[in-house]
Protein backbone atom coordinates (compact mmCIF):
# COMPACT_ATOMS: atom_id res chain seq x y z
CA UNK A 1 0.00 0.00 0.00
CA UNK A 2 1.68 3.20 -0.52
CA UNK A 3 -1.53 5.90 -0.66
CA UNK A 4 0.02 7.71 2.46
CA UNK A 5 -3.29 7.60 4.74
CA UNK A 6 -1.82 9.60 7.60
CA UNK A 7 -1.63 12.07 5.29
CA UNK A 8 -5.25 12.06 3.82
CA UNK A 9 -6.51 12.16 7.44
CA UNK A 10 -6.40 15.87 8.30
CA UNK A 11 -7.89 16.25 4.84
CA UNK A 12 -10.95 14.22 5.31
CA UNK A 13 -11.51 15.91 8.74
CA UNK A 14 -11.76 19.47 6.45
CA UNK A 15 -13.82 17.82 4.52
CA UNK A 16 -16.14 16.77 7.00
CA UNK A 17 -16.46 21.03 8.50
CA UNK A 18 -16.88 21.65 4.63
CA UNK A 19 -19.60 19.61 4.13
CA UNK A 20 -21.40 21.22 7.29
CA UNK A 21 -20.64 24.08 5.72
CA UNK A 22 -22.30 23.22 2.47
CA UNK A 23 -25.47 22.37 4.77
CA UNK A 24 -26.34 25.78 5.46
CA UNK A 25 -25.79 27.28 2.15
CA UNK A 26 -27.68 24.23 0.42
CA UNK A 27 -30.88 24.73 3.19
CA UNK A 28 -30.78 28.85 2.14
CA UNK A 29 -30.77 27.99 -1.37
CA UNK A 30 -33.66 25.27 -1.03
CA UNK A 31 -35.96 27.45 1.09
CA UNK A 32 -35.86 30.27 -2.17
CA UNK A 33 -36.21 27.44 -4.44
CA UNK A 34 -39.19 25.80 -2.58
CA UNK A 35 -40.94 29.58 -2.21
CA UNK A 36 -40.35 29.88 -6.11
CA UNK A 37 -41.72 26.70 -6.71
CA UNK A 38 -45.30 27.03 -4.56
CA UNK A 39 -44.95 31.09 -6.73
CA UNK A 40 -44.94 30.18 -10.00
CA UNK A 41 -46.48 26.39 -9.21
CA UNK A 42 -49.35 27.28 -12.13
CA UNK A 43 -47.80 30.07 -13.70
CA UNK A 44 -47.41 28.28 -16.47
CA UNK A 45 -47.54 30.45 -19.11
CA UNK A 46 -45.01 33.14 -17.51
CA UNK A 47 -42.83 30.15 -17.09
CA UNK A 48 -43.24 29.13 -20.50
CA UNK A 49 -42.09 32.62 -22.10
CA UNK A 50 -38.85 32.60 -19.75
CA UNK A 51 -38.18 29.31 -21.36
CA UNK A 52 -38.85 30.34 -24.57
CA UNK A 53 -36.29 33.10 -23.98
CA UNK A 54 -33.69 30.60 -22.13
CA UNK A 55 -34.16 29.05 -25.73
CA UNK A 56 -33.55 32.09 -27.71
CA UNK A 57 -30.27 33.26 -25.80
CA UNK A 58 -28.74 29.71 -26.54
CA UNK A 59 -29.63 29.75 -30.09
CA UNK A 60 -28.13 33.20 -30.44
CA UNK A 61 -24.98 32.97 -28.28
CA UNK A 62 -24.53 28.99 -29.30
CA UNK A 63 -24.93 28.06 -25.69
CA UNK A 64 -26.28 24.87 -23.95
CA UNK A 65 -29.00 25.56 -21.34
CA UNK A 66 -30.79 22.45 -20.62
CA UNK A 67 -33.63 22.72 -18.07
CA UNK A 68 -36.99 21.27 -17.72
CA UNK A 69 -40.48 23.57 -18.84
CA UNK A 70 -44.06 22.72 -16.79
CA UNK A 71 -46.82 20.81 -18.68
CA UNK A 72 -50.15 21.19 -17.18
CA UNK A 73 -49.64 19.83 -13.58
CA UNK A 74 -49.01 22.50 -10.66
CA UNK A 75 -45.37 22.14 -9.57
CA UNK A 76 -45.54 22.35 -6.20
CA UNK A 77 -47.70 19.19 -6.20
CA UNK A 78 -46.94 16.30 -4.76
CA UNK A 79 -49.02 12.92 -6.56
CA UNK A 80 -50.22 10.29 -4.45
CA UNK A 81 -49.29 6.68 -5.07
CA UNK A 82 -52.02 5.06 -7.15
CA UNK A 83 -53.15 1.02 -6.11
CA UNK A 84 -51.08 -1.40 -7.95
CA UNK A 85 -52.00 -2.90 -10.75
CA UNK A 86 -50.78 -6.54 -12.42
CA UNK A 87 -49.00 -5.38 -15.42
CA UNK A 88 -45.92 -7.09 -17.38
CA UNK A 89 -42.80 -5.59 -16.72
CA UNK A 90 -39.81 -6.45 -19.75
CA UNK A 91 -36.38 -4.91 -18.05
CA UNK A 92 -33.23 -4.94 -20.43
CA UNK A 93 -29.28 -3.28 -19.19
CA UNK A 94 -26.16 -3.86 -21.07
CA UNK A 95 -22.56 -4.23 -20.33
CA UNK A 96 -19.10 -4.08 -22.85
CA UNK A 97 -16.13 -4.98 -23.03
CA UNK A 98 -14.32 -1.61 -24.18
CA UNK A 99 -11.42 -1.85 -26.82
CA UNK A 100 -8.66 -1.91 -25.27
CA UNK A 101 -5.03 -0.98 -27.33
CA UNK A 102 -2.75 -2.57 -24.08
CA UNK A 103 -4.59 -6.22 -24.72
CA UNK A 104 -3.33 -8.79 -26.39
CA UNK A 105 -5.62 -7.81 -29.49
CA UNK A 106 -8.82 -5.23 -30.68
CA UNK A 107 -11.55 -5.94 -30.04
CA UNK A 108 -15.06 -5.15 -28.50
CA UNK A 109 -18.03 -7.13 -26.41
CA UNK A 110 -21.58 -6.26 -25.72
CA UNK A 111 -23.59 -8.53 -23.36
CA UNK A 112 -27.45 -7.66 -22.87
CA UNK A 113 -29.40 -9.53 -20.31
CA UNK A 114 -33.07 -8.69 -19.62
CA UNK A 115 -36.29 -10.36 -17.68
CA UNK A 116 -39.94 -10.55 -18.41
CA UNK A 117 -41.78 -10.04 -15.01
CA UNK A 118 -45.65 -10.60 -15.07
CA UNK A 119 -47.11 -9.29 -11.74
CA UNK A 120 -49.94 -10.83 -10.08
CA UNK A 121 -49.01 -13.91 -12.57
CA UNK A 122 -47.43 -16.79 -10.00
CA UNK A 123 -45.35 -17.22 -13.01
CA UNK A 124 -41.52 -17.50 -12.90
CA UNK A 125 -40.09 -14.63 -14.50
CA UNK A 126 -38.34 -15.27 -18.14
CA UNK A 127 -34.78 -14.16 -18.36
CA UNK A 128 -33.94 -13.78 -22.02
CA UNK A 129 -30.30 -12.75 -22.68
CA UNK A 130 -29.43 -12.18 -26.47
CA UNK A 131 -26.14 -13.86 -28.01
CA UNK A 132 -23.09 -11.64 -26.93
CA UNK A 133 -21.11 -9.44 -29.86
CA UNK A 134 -17.97 -9.82 -30.30
CA UNK A 135 -16.64 -7.17 -32.44
CA UNK A 136 -13.38 -7.58 -34.26
CA UNK A 137 -13.21 -6.33 -37.78
CA UNK A 138 -11.28 -3.14 -38.40
CA UNK A 139 -14.23 -1.31 -39.78
CA UNK A 140 -15.75 -1.79 -36.27
CA UNK A 141 -12.71 -0.79 -33.99
CA UNK A 142 -11.20 2.08 -36.26
CA UNK A 143 -12.70 5.53 -37.85
CA UNK A 144 -11.92 6.20 -41.28
CA UNK A 145 -8.99 8.26 -40.05
CA UNK A 146 -7.99 4.58 -38.41
CA UNK A 147 -7.97 5.67 -34.73
CA UNK A 148 -9.90 3.42 -32.18
CA UNK A 149 -13.17 4.13 -31.59
CA UNK A 150 -14.28 6.67 -28.64
CA UNK A 151 -16.12 4.51 -25.62
CA UNK A 152 -18.81 6.85 -26.34
CA UNK A 153 -19.39 4.81 -29.76
CA UNK A 154 -19.43 1.60 -28.24
CA UNK A 155 -22.04 3.09 -25.43
CA UNK A 156 -24.48 4.27 -27.94
CA UNK A 157 -24.24 0.39 -29.70
CA UNK A 158 -24.51 -1.00 -26.34
CA UNK A 159 -27.73 1.42 -25.69
CA UNK A 160 -29.25 0.49 -29.35
CA UNK A 161 -29.04 -3.08 -28.23
CA UNK A 162 -30.51 -2.91 -25.09
CA UNK A 163 -33.45 -0.64 -26.76
CA UNK A 164 -33.82 -3.34 -29.68
CA UNK A 165 -34.17 -6.30 -26.92
CA UNK A 166 -36.74 -4.45 -25.66
CA UNK A 167 -38.76 -3.64 -28.80
CA UNK A 168 -38.53 -7.59 -29.74
CA UNK A 169 -39.91 -8.84 -26.88
CA UNK A 170 -42.46 -6.49 -26.00
CA UNK A 171 -45.11 -7.38 -28.83
CA UNK A 172 -44.85 -10.67 -27.86
CA UNK A 173 -46.64 -10.17 -24.08
CA UNK A 174 -49.16 -7.21 -25.19
CA UNK A 175 -52.14 -9.57 -23.63
CA UNK A 176 -54.62 -10.12 -26.18
CA UNK A 177 -56.93 -7.92 -24.20
CA UNK A 178 -54.74 -4.82 -25.32
CA UNK A 179 -53.05 -4.62 -21.56
CA UNK A 180 -50.18 -2.85 -21.81
CA UNK A 181 -46.15 -3.90 -20.51
CA UNK A 182 -44.07 -1.58 -19.21
CA UNK A 183 -40.59 -1.36 -21.07
CA UNK A 184 -37.81 -0.46 -18.64
CA UNK A 185 -34.23 0.90 -18.89
CA UNK A 186 -31.85 2.09 -16.48
CA UNK A 187 -30.48 5.54 -17.70
CA UNK A 188 -31.71 7.95 -19.77
CA UNK A 189 -34.47 8.30 -22.45
CA UNK A 190 -32.85 10.01 -25.10
CA UNK A 191 -29.72 8.19 -26.54
CA UNK A 192 -25.94 9.82 -25.91
CA UNK A 193 -24.16 10.40 -28.82
CA UNK A 194 -22.39 13.40 -27.51
CA UNK A 195 -18.93 12.01 -28.39
CA UNK A 196 -19.57 10.94 -31.71
CA UNK A 197 -19.35 12.98 -35.45
CA UNK A 198 -22.18 14.59 -36.22
CA UNK A 199 -23.34 12.25 -38.85
CA UNK A 200 -23.05 9.77 -36.41
CA UNK A 201 -25.21 11.09 -34.15
CA UNK A 202 -28.15 11.28 -37.05
CA UNK A 203 -27.74 7.56 -38.17
CA UNK A 204 -28.18 6.44 -34.50
CA UNK A 205 -30.80 8.52 -33.13
CA UNK A 206 -32.30 7.89 -36.18
CA UNK A 207 -32.15 4.25 -35.70
CA UNK A 208 -32.82 5.00 -31.99
CA UNK A 209 -36.19 6.91 -32.69
CA UNK A 210 -37.00 4.42 -34.97
CA UNK A 211 -37.03 1.50 -32.04
CA UNK A 212 -39.06 3.44 -29.84
CA UNK A 213 -41.59 4.35 -32.45
CA UNK A 214 -41.44 0.26 -32.94
CA UNK A 215 -42.55 0.37 -28.95
CA UNK A 216 -44.87 2.98 -29.38
CA UNK A 217 -46.59 1.52 -31.81
CA UNK A 218 -46.47 -2.03 -30.40
CA UNK A 219 -48.23 -0.47 -27.04
CA UNK A 220 -45.28 -0.52 -24.61
CA UNK A 221 -44.83 1.93 -22.30
CA UNK A 222 -41.09 2.97 -22.95
CA UNK A 223 -39.83 4.23 -19.86
CA UNK A 224 -36.10 5.09 -18.74
CA UNK A 225 -35.19 4.73 -14.52
CA UNK A 226 -32.33 7.28 -13.18
CA UNK A 227 -30.97 6.42 -9.96
CA UNK A 228 -30.39 9.45 -7.65
CA UNK A 229 -30.41 11.59 -10.29
CA UNK A 230 -28.32 14.68 -9.90
CA UNK A 231 -29.73 16.79 -12.90
CA UNK A 232 -30.57 20.69 -12.48
CA UNK A 233 -33.41 20.81 -14.81
CA UNK A 234 -36.11 21.86 -12.44
CA UNK A 235 -33.31 24.19 -10.71
CA UNK A 236 -32.62 25.90 -14.03
CA UNK A 237 -36.59 26.53 -14.35
CA UNK A 238 -37.00 28.13 -10.71
CA UNK A 239 -33.44 30.42 -11.69
CA UNK A 240 -35.32 31.80 -14.82
CA UNK A 241 -38.27 32.14 -12.41
CA UNK A 242 -35.79 34.49 -10.39
CA UNK A 243 -34.59 36.22 -13.23
CA UNK A 244 -36.75 38.91 -14.89
CA UNK A 245 -37.61 38.26 -18.61
CA UNK A 246 -35.43 40.40 -19.97
CA UNK A 247 -32.48 39.62 -17.54
CA UNK A 248 -32.50 35.92 -19.15
CA UNK A 249 -29.39 36.29 -21.21
CA UNK A 250 -25.93 34.36 -21.71
CA UNK A 251 -24.84 35.94 -18.05
CA UNK A 252 -27.37 35.15 -16.11
CA UNK A 253 -27.51 31.88 -17.45
CA UNK A 254 -24.06 31.08 -16.91
CA UNK A 255 -24.13 31.76 -13.22
CA UNK A 256 -26.49 29.49 -11.63
CA UNK A 257 -26.71 30.71 -7.59
CA UNK A 258 -28.63 27.56 -7.35
CA UNK A 259 -25.68 25.91 -8.46
CA UNK A 260 -25.27 23.93 -4.94
CA UNK A 261 -28.41 22.25 -5.17
CA UNK A 262 -29.76 19.44 -7.59
CA UNK A 263 -33.16 18.78 -8.32
CA UNK A 264 -33.62 15.90 -5.60
CA UNK A 265 -32.86 18.46 -3.15
CA UNK A 266 -36.06 20.38 -4.29
CA UNK A 267 -38.43 17.24 -4.05
CA UNK A 268 -37.23 15.79 -0.55
CA UNK A 269 -41.07 17.17 0.37
CA UNK A 270 -42.27 14.07 -1.54
CA UNK A 271 -43.90 11.09 0.44
CA UNK A 272 -43.70 7.49 0.14
CA UNK A 273 -44.77 6.32 -3.06
CA UNK A 274 -45.41 10.07 -4.43
CA UNK A 275 -44.30 11.58 -7.48
CA UNK A 276 -43.74 15.22 -8.86
CA UNK A 277 -45.40 17.40 -11.25
CA UNK A 278 -44.51 16.09 -15.27
CA UNK A 279 -42.02 18.63 -16.81
CA UNK A 280 -40.66 18.27 -20.21
CA UNK A 281 -36.65 18.64 -20.78
CA UNK A 282 -35.25 21.63 -23.04
CA UNK A 283 -32.15 20.73 -24.74
CA UNK A 284 -30.37 21.29 -27.87
CA UNK A 285 -30.63 18.29 -30.30
CA UNK A 286 -34.33 17.10 -28.71
CA UNK A 287 -35.96 18.10 -32.39
CA UNK A 288 -35.88 14.53 -34.25
CA UNK A 289 -37.37 13.09 -30.65
CA UNK A 290 -40.09 15.78 -30.42
CA UNK A 291 -40.83 15.42 -34.49
CA UNK A 292 -41.67 11.82 -33.62
CA UNK A 293 -43.68 12.62 -30.31
CA UNK A 294 -41.21 11.07 -28.63
CA UNK A 295 -39.82 13.82 -26.82
CA UNK A 296 -38.33 13.25 -23.03
CA UNK A 297 -40.72 14.58 -19.99
CA UNK A 298 -39.44 13.40 -16.56
CA UNK A 299 -40.96 13.58 -12.86
CA UNK A 300 -39.47 12.45 -9.97
CA UNK A 301 -40.58 9.46 -7.58
CA UNK A 302 -39.98 8.99 -4.32
CA UNK A 303 -40.03 5.24 -4.17
CA UNK A 304 -38.86 5.06 -0.57
CA UNK A 305 -41.42 3.36 2.00
CA UNK A 306 -39.90 4.81 4.58
CA UNK A 307 -41.48 8.75 5.85
CA UNK A 308 -38.46 10.06 7.05
CA UNK A 309 -35.87 8.77 4.19
CA UNK A 310 -36.73 9.72 0.77
CA UNK A 311 -35.28 7.97 -1.95
CA UNK A 312 -35.30 9.79 -5.27
CA UNK A 313 -35.56 8.49 -8.92
CA UNK A 314 -36.14 10.35 -11.86
CA UNK A 315 -38.59 8.77 -14.38
CA UNK A 316 -38.42 9.89 -17.92
CA UNK A 317 -41.11 8.66 -20.44
CA UNK A 318 -41.90 10.03 -24.16
CA UNK A 319 -44.33 12.89 -25.17
CA UNK A 320 -46.95 10.49 -26.56
CA UNK A 321 -47.27 8.57 -23.27
CA UNK A 322 -47.94 12.01 -21.03
CA UNK A 323 -50.74 12.10 -23.10
CA UNK A 324 -52.24 9.13 -20.94
CA UNK A 325 -52.76 10.17 -17.63
CA UNK A 326 -54.12 6.19 -16.77
CA UNK A 327 -50.91 4.90 -18.49
CA UNK A 328 -48.61 7.27 -16.60
CA UNK A 329 -51.21 6.30 -13.01
CA UNK A 330 -50.41 2.63 -13.90
CA UNK A 331 -46.63 3.50 -14.78
CA UNK A 332 -46.42 5.18 -11.14
CA UNK A 333 -47.74 2.54 -9.49
CA UNK A 334 -45.95 -0.44 -11.15
CA UNK A 335 -42.16 1.28 -10.72
CA UNK A 336 -42.75 1.64 -6.68
CA UNK A 337 -44.07 -1.66 -6.26
CA UNK A 338 -40.99 -2.75 -8.75
CA UNK A 339 -38.40 -1.01 -6.40
CA UNK A 340 -40.19 -2.05 -3.04
CA UNK A 341 -39.01 -5.26 -4.24
CA UNK A 342 -35.52 -4.90 -4.51
CA UNK A 343 -34.84 -2.13 -1.46
CA UNK A 344 -35.54 0.87 -3.25
CA UNK A 345 -34.62 0.07 -7.02
CA UNK A 346 -36.47 -1.73 -9.56
CA UNK A 347 -36.19 -5.02 -8.87
CA UNK A 348 -36.29 -6.26 -12.85
CA UNK A 349 -33.58 -3.30 -13.65
CA UNK A 350 -31.32 -5.19 -10.75
CA UNK A 351 -31.74 -8.61 -12.25
CA UNK A 352 -31.22 -7.34 -16.17
CA UNK A 353 -28.04 -5.79 -14.53
CA UNK A 354 -26.90 -9.16 -13.34
CA UNK A 355 -27.43 -11.28 -16.59
CA UNK A 356 -25.97 -8.30 -18.47
CA UNK A 357 -22.91 -7.97 -16.73
CA UNK A 358 -19.38 -8.74 -17.54
CA UNK A 359 -17.38 -9.92 -14.58
CA UNK A 360 -13.87 -9.72 -14.38
CA UNK A 361 -13.80 -13.69 -14.48
CA UNK A 362 -15.58 -13.89 -17.51
CA UNK A 363 -13.28 -11.13 -19.30
CA UNK A 364 -10.12 -13.09 -18.91
CA UNK A 365 -12.13 -16.14 -19.97
CA UNK A 366 -12.94 -14.46 -23.28
CA UNK A 367 -9.18 -13.37 -23.66
CA UNK A 368 -7.83 -16.71 -22.63
CA UNK A 369 -10.21 -18.07 -25.90
CA UNK A 370 -9.25 -15.02 -27.64
CA UNK A 371 -5.67 -16.14 -27.24
CA UNK A 372 -5.95 -20.01 -27.84
CA UNK A 373 -7.34 -19.21 -30.97
CA UNK A 374 -5.07 -16.54 -32.42
CA UNK A 375 -1.90 -19.18 -31.51
CA UNK A 376 -4.08 -21.62 -33.48
CA UNK A 377 -3.72 -19.13 -36.04
CA UNK A 378 -0.03 -18.71 -35.83
CA UNK A 379 -0.31 -14.97 -34.01
CA UNK A 380 1.50 -14.66 -30.80
CA UNK A 381 -0.68 -13.06 -28.47
CA UNK A 382 0.59 -10.67 -26.18
CA UNK A 383 -0.20 -7.72 -23.68
CA UNK A 384 1.22 -4.39 -23.91
CA UNK A 385 4.63 -3.93 -21.75
CA UNK A 386 2.63 -1.49 -19.64
CA UNK A 387 -0.17 -3.82 -19.10
CA UNK A 388 2.07 -6.87 -18.10
CA UNK A 389 4.17 -4.57 -15.91
CA UNK A 390 0.72 -3.19 -14.18
CA UNK A 391 -0.27 -7.08 -13.74
CA UNK A 392 2.84 -8.23 -12.59
CA UNK A 393 2.62 -5.02 -9.91
CA UNK A 394 -1.05 -5.52 -8.79
CA UNK A 395 -0.30 -9.30 -8.79
CA UNK A 396 -3.06 -10.01 -11.42
CA UNK A 397 -2.11 -13.21 -13.56
CA UNK A 398 -1.09 -12.87 -17.40
CA UNK A 399 -1.47 -15.08 -20.34
CA UNK A 400 1.03 -17.97 -19.53
CA UNK A 401 0.55 -19.60 -22.95
CA UNK B 1 -37.95 -46.95 -10.94
CA UNK B 2 -35.07 -45.28 -12.82
CA UNK B 3 -34.18 -41.82 -10.58
CA UNK B 4 -30.67 -41.44 -12.65
CA UNK B 5 -30.57 -37.79 -13.75
CA UNK B 6 -27.70 -35.55 -13.25
CA UNK B 7 -27.80 -33.37 -9.74
CA UNK B 8 -25.01 -31.33 -10.17
CA UNK B 9 -21.39 -31.70 -11.57
CA UNK B 10 -17.97 -32.11 -9.01
CA UNK B 11 -16.39 -28.75 -7.53
CA UNK B 12 -13.19 -29.77 -5.67
CA UNK B 13 -12.94 -33.81 -4.38
CA UNK B 14 -10.50 -35.68 -3.01
CA UNK B 15 -9.99 -39.54 -2.61
CA UNK B 16 -12.20 -39.43 0.62
CA UNK B 17 -14.92 -37.04 -0.74
CA UNK B 18 -15.96 -34.51 -2.67
CA UNK B 19 -18.25 -31.11 -3.37
CA UNK B 20 -20.85 -30.79 -5.71
CA UNK B 21 -22.34 -27.37 -6.93
CA UNK B 22 -25.89 -27.65 -8.00
CA UNK B 23 -28.41 -24.98 -9.43
CA UNK B 24 -31.74 -25.84 -6.91
CA UNK B 25 -33.04 -27.58 -4.57
CA UNK B 26 -35.64 -29.60 -6.28
CA UNK B 27 -37.97 -32.12 -4.84
CA UNK B 28 -36.32 -35.16 -6.30
CA UNK B 29 -33.00 -33.81 -6.13
CA UNK B 30 -31.31 -36.03 -3.33
CA UNK B 31 -31.02 -35.52 0.26
CA UNK B 32 -29.12 -36.09 3.24
CA UNK B 33 -27.95 -40.19 3.10
CA UNK B 34 -28.70 -40.61 -0.42
CA UNK B 35 -26.37 -42.77 -2.41
CA UNK B 36 -24.93 -41.02 -5.27
CA UNK B 37 -22.48 -42.24 -7.92
CA UNK B 38 -19.92 -40.22 -10.61
CA UNK B 39 -18.62 -42.08 -13.82
CA UNK B 40 -14.83 -41.41 -14.28
CA UNK B 41 -13.67 -41.81 -18.21
CA UNK B 42 -11.51 -42.86 -19.28
CA UNK B 43 -10.74 -45.12 -16.26
CA UNK B 44 -14.27 -46.55 -16.81
CA UNK B 45 -14.92 -46.41 -13.06
CA UNK B 46 -18.01 -45.56 -10.90
CA UNK B 47 -17.27 -43.80 -7.53
CA UNK B 48 -20.16 -44.28 -4.93
CA UNK B 49 -20.60 -41.79 -2.25
CA UNK B 50 -23.28 -40.45 0.39
CA UNK B 51 -24.45 -37.33 0.75
CA UNK B 52 -23.19 -35.80 4.28
CA UNK B 53 -24.27 -31.95 3.74
CA UNK B 54 -26.60 -29.98 1.99
CA UNK B 55 -25.41 -25.91 2.28
CA UNK B 56 -27.14 -23.25 1.16
CA UNK B 57 -24.26 -20.26 0.36
CA UNK B 58 -25.07 -16.89 1.49
CA UNK B 59 -26.41 -14.44 -1.05
CA UNK B 60 -26.45 -10.77 -0.42
CA UNK B 61 -28.98 -10.40 -3.11
CA UNK B 62 -31.70 -12.65 -1.48
CA UNK B 63 -30.40 -10.91 2.27
CA UNK B 64 -31.51 -7.29 0.69
CA UNK B 65 -34.97 -9.24 -0.72
CA UNK B 66 -35.46 -10.05 3.29
CA UNK B 67 -35.04 -6.99 4.41
CA UNK B 68 -37.32 -5.51 2.27
CA UNK B 69 -39.92 -8.02 2.92
CA UNK B 70 -42.34 -7.23 0.57
CA UNK B 71 -41.67 -10.39 -1.41
CA UNK B 72 -43.72 -11.55 -4.45
CA UNK B 73 -44.33 -15.24 -5.21
CA UNK B 74 -42.65 -14.70 -8.97
CA UNK B 75 -39.60 -12.87 -6.89
CA UNK B 76 -39.15 -16.39 -5.11
CA UNK B 77 -39.71 -18.54 -8.63
CA UNK B 78 -36.87 -15.79 -10.40
CA UNK B 79 -34.79 -16.19 -7.24
CA UNK B 80 -35.44 -20.16 -7.14
CA UNK B 81 -35.15 -21.07 -10.81
CA UNK B 82 -33.50 -18.73 -12.56
CA UNK B 83 -30.36 -17.48 -10.46
CA UNK B 84 -27.67 -19.64 -9.81
CA UNK B 85 -28.37 -20.34 -6.45
CA UNK B 86 -25.41 -21.77 -4.51
CA UNK B 87 -26.14 -25.02 -3.29
CA UNK B 88 -23.46 -27.14 -2.16
CA UNK B 89 -23.26 -31.10 -1.38
CA UNK B 90 -21.32 -32.33 0.38
CA UNK B 91 -20.33 -36.08 -0.42
CA UNK B 92 -18.24 -38.98 1.39
CA UNK B 93 -16.86 -41.34 -0.87
CA UNK B 94 -17.66 -44.91 -0.14
CA UNK B 95 -17.00 -47.68 -2.97
CA UNK B 96 -16.15 -48.13 -6.29
CA UNK B 97 -16.76 -50.14 -9.30
CA UNK B 98 -13.77 -51.09 -11.65
CA UNK B 99 -14.63 -53.89 -14.51
CA UNK B 100 -17.55 -55.30 -13.29
CA UNK B 101 -16.05 -55.34 -9.58
CA UNK B 102 -17.68 -53.27 -6.38
CA UNK B 103 -15.25 -52.48 -3.73
CA UNK B 104 -16.53 -50.76 -0.40
CA UNK B 105 -13.32 -48.70 0.18
CA UNK B 106 -11.72 -45.64 -1.32
CA UNK B 107 -11.23 -45.21 -5.29
CA UNK B 108 -7.87 -45.12 -6.80
CA UNK B 109 -8.60 -41.68 -7.61
CA UNK B 110 -11.06 -38.58 -7.09
CA UNK B 111 -13.20 -37.19 -8.98
CA UNK B 112 -12.34 -34.65 -11.49
CA UNK B 113 -14.15 -30.63 -11.42
CA UNK B 114 -17.14 -30.88 -13.58
CA UNK B 115 -17.73 -34.66 -13.36
CA UNK B 116 -21.71 -34.93 -13.38
CA UNK B 117 -22.94 -36.62 -10.35
CA UNK B 118 -26.26 -39.53 -10.72
CA UNK B 119 -28.38 -40.19 -8.14
CA UNK B 120 -28.19 -44.05 -7.84
CA UNK B 121 -31.60 -45.91 -8.44
CA UNK B 122 -32.67 -48.53 -6.27
CA UNK B 123 -31.13 -51.83 -8.29
CA UNK B 124 -27.84 -50.14 -7.45
CA UNK B 125 -28.70 -49.30 -3.81
CA UNK B 126 -29.44 -53.00 -3.46
CA UNK B 127 -26.28 -54.30 -5.43
CA UNK B 128 -24.19 -51.83 -3.34
CA UNK B 129 -25.97 -52.73 0.28
CA UNK B 130 -25.26 -56.29 -0.04
CA UNK B 131 -22.39 -55.64 1.85
CA UNK B 132 -21.95 -52.97 5.06
CA UNK B 133 -18.22 -52.63 4.61
CA UNK B 134 -18.82 -49.50 3.57
CA UNK B 135 -20.44 -48.96 7.29
CA UNK B 136 -16.94 -48.82 8.44
CA UNK B 137 -15.60 -45.88 6.41
CA UNK B 138 -18.39 -43.66 7.40
CA UNK B 139 -17.58 -44.02 11.21
CA UNK B 140 -14.45 -43.50 10.53
CA UNK B 141 -15.26 -40.31 8.59
CA UNK B 142 -13.70 -36.97 10.21
CA UNK B 143 -16.39 -33.95 10.39
CA UNK B 144 -19.31 -35.45 9.41
CA UNK B 145 -22.39 -36.27 11.38
CA UNK B 146 -21.61 -39.85 11.17
CA UNK B 147 -24.75 -41.53 13.27
CA UNK B 148 -27.42 -39.54 11.67
CA UNK B 149 -26.17 -40.21 8.54
CA UNK B 150 -26.08 -43.78 8.63
CA UNK B 151 -29.58 -43.39 9.86
CA UNK B 152 -30.24 -41.84 6.97
CA UNK B 153 -28.69 -43.70 4.71
CA UNK B 154 -29.77 -47.35 5.98
CA UNK B 155 -33.73 -46.04 6.17
CA UNK B 156 -33.19 -44.98 2.81
CA UNK B 157 -31.33 -48.29 1.60
CA UNK B 158 -34.46 -49.90 3.55
CA UNK B 159 -36.56 -48.25 1.03
CA UNK B 160 -34.85 -49.47 -1.96
CA UNK B 161 -35.64 -53.38 -0.77
CA UNK B 162 -39.03 -55.05 -1.55
CA UNK B 163 -41.33 -54.77 1.04
CA UNK B 164 -40.78 -58.68 2.41
CA UNK B 165 -36.77 -57.96 2.56
CA UNK B 166 -36.80 -55.03 4.38
CA UNK B 167 -36.85 -56.22 7.81
CA UNK B 168 -34.15 -58.56 7.06
CA UNK B 169 -32.26 -56.01 5.33
CA UNK B 170 -32.14 -53.65 8.66
CA UNK B 171 -31.31 -56.91 10.59
CA UNK B 172 -28.39 -57.13 8.60
CA UNK B 173 -27.48 -53.64 8.81
CA UNK B 174 -28.17 -53.91 12.71
CA UNK B 175 -25.85 -56.99 13.08
CA UNK B 176 -22.66 -55.00 11.09
CA UNK B 177 -22.78 -52.12 13.11
CA UNK B 178 -22.96 -54.17 16.34
CA UNK B 179 -19.47 -55.62 15.46
CA UNK B 180 -18.60 -52.04 14.46
CA UNK B 181 -19.00 -50.07 17.73
CA UNK B 182 -18.98 -53.25 20.28
CA UNK B 183 -17.02 -51.25 22.05
CA UNK B 184 -19.42 -48.14 22.32
CA UNK B 185 -23.05 -50.02 23.29
CA UNK B 186 -25.01 -46.64 24.40
CA UNK B 187 -24.20 -45.26 20.46
CA UNK B 188 -24.87 -48.64 19.01
CA UNK B 189 -28.32 -48.66 21.06
CA UNK B 190 -29.10 -45.01 20.02
CA UNK B 191 -28.37 -46.06 15.80
CA UNK B 192 -30.40 -49.64 16.11
CA UNK B 193 -33.29 -47.36 18.23
CA UNK B 194 -33.50 -45.47 15.21
CA UNK B 195 -33.34 -47.62 11.91
CA UNK B 196 -35.92 -49.91 13.63
CA UNK B 197 -38.51 -46.47 13.82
Amino acid sequence: MTLALNEISPQVRAMGSSLQGHLARRDEAKATILALLQEYSTAYSNLNDRVARAAQVQQQQRFDWVGAAPTNEPLAEAIPLPPPCDITVIASDGSQILPDQHAITLYYLINVGSIIYQHGSGLKPVTHTPKPVLCYEPDDLLDKQGRIIPTGEVNVRRDLAELQVLADLAPQYIKPDGKSVIALMDGQLNLRVIDLSYQRQQECQRAYIELLNQLRDSGALITAYIDRPRSTFVISLMQLASLDLKAINESSLRHNPFRHLTDIDIFEFLGPGERSAMFSLKAKGMESYSQARQATHFFYLNVSPNPTWSVLARIEIPAWLVAHPALVETLHATLVRQARLAGNYPYVLARAHELAIISPEERQAVEMMLAIEMRRHGILPHLSAKQSNKNLLTGRETFRL
Amino acid sequence: MSTEFIVGWVLRASTVGFAVGCRVIQPNTPHFGDLVKVHLEPEAIDLFGIIYNVEVHDDPAVRQLILTGEIEPEVILDQRQNRLVPIELSVLVVGYQQQGQLVQGLPPQPPLSLNAIMICDDVEIRRFTESFDYLRLMLNAPQVPVDELIIANLQRAALAQSENQRYGFLVGAGKALARLLHTDLVRLEGILKRIKN
